[in-house]
């Protein structure tokens, strides 16, 4: 007898089944270069629409205009069981993570993921965006990280500077797939899990450190790009995201402030080198110098704020400036 | 192979991933428009020119199933066809006899608590679940054959249904796990084989499958095995219990099974 959540999805199981695909040589790869290796690997490929796995032509983007899905209406047991999705998580929050339904549209759900303790992701601040199809909860969610640097940034094996998650049970990964069952706790808590101790192993083939010390290495620079993007871009408003999560992450940074600071101190000896990303990726080079620079200057800034509001003290209502999105009617 | 590679010249400017993706999405919406969830009824002479292109040797197979059958339904080849061919000629065969119907009422309704006791989330379940329990009710209501075509081709009603039955079937699998685990391939646990290839959409059903839907309901399948081989179908009984003699089971749902999908049949 299981007296497990079957919502529960294990991520980790997960990124193992897909560390074990071998055939699947080309996801260190961008999109396009996958589909391009696929040609290359056979010409048979580009005529037998069977040999490309299901997951290289899954709709993931929300703001696809092309994904009729997302595009057409969804049915009212659609709507009834996205309200019972989001309240679930209200019920019962699972740790760091925060939604947020769109003001406007509820099938567009803004959701922060902190990084969890003990990950290079730590004290991150992850923005996603997530968009119900019409046919949800048949079809899965589709979601996109907007925390990525502007596109430039990659956090993660599964986590593409395009914003693209790689999860099997998004369809954009080779293993489990969605079922009815899940949930958007599910999805969250899935992609939580991809945001790991040593997010190196994620990628296929790389169970083993190709070079000994790449592990450590790649999390000194995913802190860094943690730290950069995620706290720095992030809380600077480098990004547009609804004021309601704009708070949390100010509420969370004096929380964090001594571990960043401390994470910094303790990589300055990398400054000025480059970055060397074991997956090839381009990377810019070190600076921990600026990015403790950037946290004071936020700290006193936050700081700032909160000597103003206790004199002034007027809440003002956290959605009033939230994205309006013109293409959802 | 080399020559075959320099047939295909690369093109950088193009996007292949939107090609592949473009075509994928063509035949999917081709597979859509051209077939129904649930067809009306075809006879064997209907259907014998589609068959016997892919195979001659389908010829003298429909000759034997004319034998036993009268016609037959198809459904849409969706990687659901099971659940829902099984869904629809059960209920249809309720319409037509309801001795079955309470029986079968009160056990899927018990179902619903025994799913929430193994862990599924309340919320999800009774979606599922309400919209199954309304088709079954519809079975009385008083039901007609040509309502029941009209559900099961509700896309959104249909796959509710379908995804209600896969997840009795994730749960009678996990209950029994001891004596499933077993039949299950690869270094699997029985809660990981329903989450991968049970309860998502769109899996196709195997042996097993149908033996826990099956025994699930108590309701016994025969399934008339359609393969290129020999020149009569083999008729499989999937019987309900595990005493009860194949003889002397009267199937309550016959399926046409060809590689890789199931149709519903009709006895003479």
């Amino acid at each position: 007898m299981s007296d497990k959540a079957i919502s529960g999805v294990d991520g980790k199981t997960q990124i193992n089944s897909s560390n074990s695909l071998q055939t699947e040589n080309s996801n260190n790869s961008e999109n396009n270069l996958s589909s391009l290796e696929l040609l290359e690997s056979g010409s048979e490929a580009a005529v037998n629409i069977g040999a490309v796995p299901d997951f290289l032509s899954a709709k993931w983007d929300p703001d696809d205009p092309t994904d009729t899905e997302v595009t057409s209406p969804p049915s009212p047991s659609c709507i009834r069981r996205i309200k019972n999705d989001i309240l679930a998580i209200y019920s019962e929050p699972p740790p760091g993570l925060c939604v947020l339904p769109d003001p406007n549209n509820i099938t567009k759900i803004h959701a922060l993921l902190t990084g969890p303790f003990d990950t290079p992701y730590e004290g991150g601040f992850f923005y996603f965006l997530i968009r119900f199809p019409s046919e949800y909860p048949i079809s899965p969610p589709r979601v996109r990280l907007m925390t990525t640097g502007n596109g430039t940034v990659r956090f993660n094996p599964n986590l593409y500077k395009n914003g693209k998650v790689c999860l099997s049970i998004l369809g954009t990964w080779a293993g489990p797939s969605w079922s009815p069952a899940q949930t958007l706790s599910t999805v969250l808590i899935s992609i939580q899990s991809l945001m790991n101790e040593k997010p190196y192993h994620n990628e296929p083939g790389f169970k083993h450190e190709r070079t000994s010390g790449d592990c450590k290495h790649y999390n000194a620079i995913i802190q860094h790009e943690t730290i950069r993007v995620a706290v720095c871009d992030m809380i600077e408003g480098n990004i547009k995201i609804p004021d309601t999560l704009r708070a949390v992450m100010e509420s969370s940074f004096p929380d964090y402030y001594k571990y960043y600071v401390q994470v910094c101190e303790s990589h300055l000896h990398l400054d000025g080198m480059d970055m060397n990303d074991p997956f090839g990726d381009s990377r810019p080079k070190f600076d921990f110098k600026s990015c403790l620079k950037r946290l004071n200057s936020i700290k006193a800034k936050l700081d700032n704020n909160t000597r103003e509001s206790e004199n002034d003290d007027e809440d003002e209502d956290k959605l009033s400036d939230t994205e309006v999105d013109i293409n959802d009617s | 192979m080399a020559s075959e590679q320099h047939a295909f010249a690369y093109d950088p400017e193009k996007n292949y991933d939107e090609d592949i993706m473009a075509q994928q999405r063509q035949i999917e919406k081709e597979i859509a428009e051209t077939q129904p969830l649930v067809s009306g009824l075809f006879t064997f002479d209907d259907i014998v020119e589609e068959y016997t292109s892919e195979d001659a040797v389908y010829r003298h197979k429909i000759e034997d199933l004319k034998t036993r059958y009268a016609n037959m339904r198809k459904t849409r080849g969706d990687g659901n066809c099971f659940f829902r061919a099984f869904g629809f000629a059960f209920l249809e065969s309720l319409i037509k006899d309801p001795t079955d119907y309470s029986r079968f009422l009160e056990l899927v309704t018990k179902s619903k608590d025994e799913l929430i006791a193994l862990g599924f989330p309340q919320f999800t379940l009774e979606d599922f679940y309400d919209t199954f329990i309304d088709i079954v009710k519809q079975v009385k209501s008083p039901g007609t054959v040509e309502k029941l075509v009209e559900t099961f081709n509700d896309q959104g009603l249909s796959d509710y249904f379908v995804v209600y039955l896969r997840l009795i079937v994730s749960g009678f699998l996990q209950k029994k796990e001891d004596e499933y685990i077993h039949f299950i391939d690869g270094e699997r646990t029985v809660k990981q084989f329903c989450s991968q290839e049970v309860e998502p959409m769109g899996k196709e059903s195997d042996h097993i499958h149908i033996v826990a839907l099956t025994k699930a309901l108590e309701v016994p399948i025969r399934v008339e095995y359609m393969d290129r081989e020999g020149l009569t179908c083999n008729a499989f009984t999937f019987s309900a219990s595990d005493t009860s003699d194949d003889s002397l089971v009267k199937p309550a749902v016959s399926l046409l099974y060809r590689p890789g999908h199931y149709d519903i049949l009709y006895p003479l």
